[in-house]
């Protein structure tokens, strides 16, 4: 088995249909992306809209940004752009991925889930409040929407401005058929926070400092607050006492990442929307885990740290 | 002299309606400058009598209106498929008729093989004739077990490899992925079904096929379509970028390249506008053997891999509805916007669902913006039923069929994918006969081989592999199959003034033929040999068949 050679780099899939907003979206992240140099592969250059005095270069297949971000088309196919951009990993952090409209998220995510130098982060998938309903009942579209739709570590409900209560409520019902378990953040403008669409480690979250809440770059429209915590913990973690915790995590809580010192041995743990995973953390060992949250609401880390007291749980 | 040359045939069939037949042609600068007997010709004045081909049938120069330059790269790799095959050198790849010939082939091929690190890539593998077990890695790993070997299937779609590229992708039991197939074990059998799967391999060890076109590949494309009378051939799903379209002018500048090209940029990969730029800017070097124009759309996926869009009932073993490769109303804006900027469209649809939007696309774009003989044409338009072609008729749209699916797959079609009835009518070319549709027949080579008699033959007789005719009432003539590979390709080209017939003023190209099509039994019509082509005048001789 091969190792690789450097830590593997986060991929997160957009997903969603025409119009639900990934454009807008994935230009946000080209433009506010701080500190982290995202790869983003867009189905179609004509759609980023960047300030051209932010372009260094442009090639036709590769746009690269002041920023470093670097922006690249699919035109020469998604397996000879990923195998391309595989070959320059010095130059980029974080892959997105801008899935087309009528593609399968999860099989895009699978790049990430057979190739090492990859870590699978999630899939965000964007549903647009108003004319996703009417969609769905179109034969031709049915099975492509539901299948995105129960992809999605996260659905993010899009144009809520736009669309009445009436409106909202019966999307959200549909979603709540197809995909029950999958958290719903709704927004407009695609103005979602990008802490929770890319995770902590993205750089986009500019809240440093630990409980304060952060407000999103884009002001323009809706503003959508988020918050983070950090839970540290100085002991082993018994696992029954884990498996509470994360049973147990508040539903607000749409992303969480860290270090766990389990029974003596570290695991990174990764929480996009519902879906969580545990992995051995290779040669990075710490005594104390350090995990942190992201969620909508205000985050009361005290009945978590309880979670991870042995003796609480045997009480 | 004058530069007249005077060719002499047994017989030339024209396709040209006020002179079906002729003995001798003049031909002048490449063209046509007469033809008829040779006092008719010799009226153009001094002469050079060429009758090499006094014995031959010489037929407009074949025109293969769905077809792939990649038939011209395929064959520096393994063919490994189940009929047996002719690379453009002329060299038989005997069809592997079992597992245990497929592993023969590779082992045959890796042994001419220097370096222990060159991948040994394959192509053409189709299952689907084998009731045998699956292949899996400790089949391939009889050929080797250290150099990565890689077998595509014929449908480009799944890939079975050793366990030198299962261990270099870092695939294992361990790899939870959809596509990658797992024995009782729980171990991976190297059989990926997946982009994913796929792009690991590719990582791994390269996909020699995952380059753009070149012009040696170009340069082998002519050579096949030599060997099968062709001198005019698209490539029906072609790259614009600057290196392709480089290749395609460096060939078609050569005064001995046998072909003219007709390359359809594929659409989906770019911007509407730019797309169209693209194809205006490549217009302005179109040449004499070079023709810019087209404009490929791809709806949905196949038949035979249940990818196609069908309409209700759907596929006969229930297999789910396929896929669209674009928002169907995307691919709608699509068509809008070429159809306003005055593009020519090629439309692949496989399924009826996919040719109904089509039709609706392209009835509403013409509503929006009219114009007269726009010609878009559906490709492949396999399951058609008569009242799209009355709508095709009505619209102005041709159709390209897919004739020789009949005989390769016709047998699965009827007792898998499509059903006895509905099987019937695939690639109706009677139907768009009856209708007035403007049709031409294809061979989508390298998928089939490319070979527009054999085509013919598919399209007169619809036979299938086993034998049995598969809807006998769509079943067209010789005359309007010959006319279909000839002039109703042309006429879907937007190239009918150009060629498809032999009349003067027309680019002097012939396929010469060892017998006369009109003259043999319908079901010997394939059989007809092909000593080659003249283009623009100058002759050139199929490759020998060896093997």
């Amino acid at each position: 088995m091969k190792q690789p050679a450097t830590s593997p780099k986060p991929f997160t899939v957009i997903g969603g249909f025409l119009g639900a907003g990934k454009t807008t979206l994935l230009n946000r992240i080209l433009r506010d992306a701080r500190g982290t140099r995202f790869a983003v592969l867009v189905n179609d250059f004509g759609d980023v809209n960047i300030d051209v005095s932010l372009i260094e270069s442009h090639d036709g297949t590769t746009m690269s940004l002041a920023n470093g971000c670097i922006c690249c088309s699919l035109a020469n196919g998604f397996i000879k752009t990923m195998i391309d951009l595989m070959r320059q990993p010095e130059n980029f952090d974080h892959i997105v991925v801008e899935a087309s409209g009528v593609s399968e998220p999860a099989k895009i995510m699978d790049f990430a889930r057979i190739d090492r130098e990859l870590d699978p982060d999630g899939i965000i998938v964007l549903v647009d409040a108003t004319s996703f309903n009417e969609r769905l009942v179109d034969g031709k579209l049915t099975s492509i929407l539901t299948n995105q739709i129960r992809s999605a570590d996260l659905l993010i409900l899009n144009k809520v401005d736009e669309a009445s209560a009436e409106e909202i409520k019966q999307v959200r019902s549909s979603l709540g058929e197809l995909a029950g378990g999958t958290p719903v953040v709704e927004t407009s403008h695609a103005a979602v926070p990008l802490g929770i669409v890319l995770g902590v480690d993205a750089g986009a979250v500019q809240s440093a400092d630990d409980s304060v809440p952060a407000i999103d770059s884009v002001h323009s429209h809706a503003e959508m607050l988020f918050h983070t915590a950090t839970l540290t913990f100085d002991r082993p973690i018994e696992r029954p006492a884990f498996d509470k915790f994360t049973e147990e995590m508040p539903s607000g809580i749409l992303r969480a990442k860290g270090f766990v010192n389990l029974e003596g041995k570290t695991f990174l743990w990764q929480k996009v929307g519902a879906s969580a995973q545990l992995t051995p953390s290779g040669n990075r060992q710490c005594e104390d885990t350090k995990i942190v949250l992201i969620g909508t609401s205000e985050i009361d880390d005290r009945p978590l740290l309880k979670l991870l007291d042995p003796e609480q749980v045997s009480a | 002299m004058v530069g007249t040359t005077v060719l002499s045939a047994k017989k030339i069939i024209t396709m040209n309606s006020y002179a079906p037949e002729a003995t001798h042609v003049a031909i002048r600068d490449g063209r046509i400058l007469g033809v008829g007997s040779l006092e008719q010709v010799a009226v153009w004045g001094d002469y050079e009598l060429d009758d090499r081909f006094a014995d031959k049938v010489l037929m407009p120069g074949f025109v293969e209106g769905h077809a792939h330059a990649m038939e011209g790269s395929v064959w520096d790799h393994a063919y490994v498929g189940y009929q047996d095959r002719f690379d453009p050198d002329g060299k038989r790849w005997r069809g592997a008729r079992s597992l245990d010939e497929v592993i023969d082939v590779l082992s045959e091929v890796e042994r001419t093989m220097g370096d222990p690190d060159e991948v040994l890539f394959s192509w053409g593998f189709d299952p689907i004739y084998f009731d045998s077990e699956r292949m899996a890695t400790k089949h391939i790993d009889r050929v080797s077990a250290t150099r990565p070997v890689l077998v595509l299937h014929s449908n480009g779609h799944v890939l079975n490899v050793n366990s030198a590229v299962l261990n270099a992708a870092g695939i294992d039991r361990s790899t939870n992925v959809e596509g990658i197939l797992k024995d009782e074990n729980g171990d991976p059998t190297g059989e990926l079904a997946e982009m994913a799967a796929q792009y690991a391999a590719y990582k791994a060890v390269g996909n020699p096929l995952l380059d753009g076109i070149s012009a040696n590949a170009l340069r082998r494309y002519a050579r096949s379509a030599v060997n099968a009378g062709v001198t005019t051939a698209t490539d029906l799903y072609a790259k614009f970028d600057d290196s392709s379209l480089a290749a395609y002018a460096e060939v078609a500048g050569e005064a001995d390249y046998p072909l003219r090209l007709v390359p359809a940029m594929n659409t989906l990969d770019l911007p509407f506008d730019e797309g169209i730029e693209r194809v205006r800017y490549a217009m302005k070097s179109s040449s004499e053997k070079l023709h810019y124009g087209l404009c490929k759309v791809m709806t949905d996926g196949s038949i035979q891999g249940f990818s196609g869009r069908l309409k209700w009932p759907g596929y006969f073993n229930g297999a789910p509805n396929g896929i669209w490769n674009m928002p169907p109303e995307q691919l709608t804006d699509l068509v809008m916007a070429y159809h306003k900027a005055d593009m020519h469209l090629h439309i692949h649809t496989n399924g009826d669902e996919a040719s109904e939007l089509m039709l609706d696309a392209i009835e509403a774009a013409d509503k929006a913006y009219p114009r007269r003989d726009h010609r878009h044409t559906l490709q492949h338009c396999q399951m058609a039923d008569e009242s799209q072609f009355r709508r095709m008729s009505a619209l102005g749209v041709c159709s390209n069929m897919f004739a020789n699916h009949i005989y390769y797959w016709g047998d699965q079609h009827r007792d898998i994918t499509m059903g006895p009835d509905r099987a019937m009518r695939m690639d109706a070319a009677r139907t768009a006969e009856r209708t007035g549709v403007h049709f031409a027949i294809h061979s989508d080579a390298p998928v089939t081989p490319l070979g527009p008699l054999f085509t013919a033959w598919c399209a007169v007789n619809r036979l299938t592999e086993s034998g049995q005719v598969l809807g006998a009432n769509e079943c067209i003539s010789v005359e309007s199959a010959l006319r279909a590979i000839t002039l109703g390709a042309a006429y879907t080209l937007k190239l009918d003034h150009l060629v498809g017939s032999v009349e003067p003023g027309k680019y002097a190209d012939f396929a010469v033929l060892d017998d006369d099509p009109t003259n043999v039994a319908p079901g010997k019509l394939k059989d007809i040999g092909v000593w080659g082509t003249v283009t623009g005048g100058i002759a050139t001789k199929a490759a020998e068949k060896a093997g």
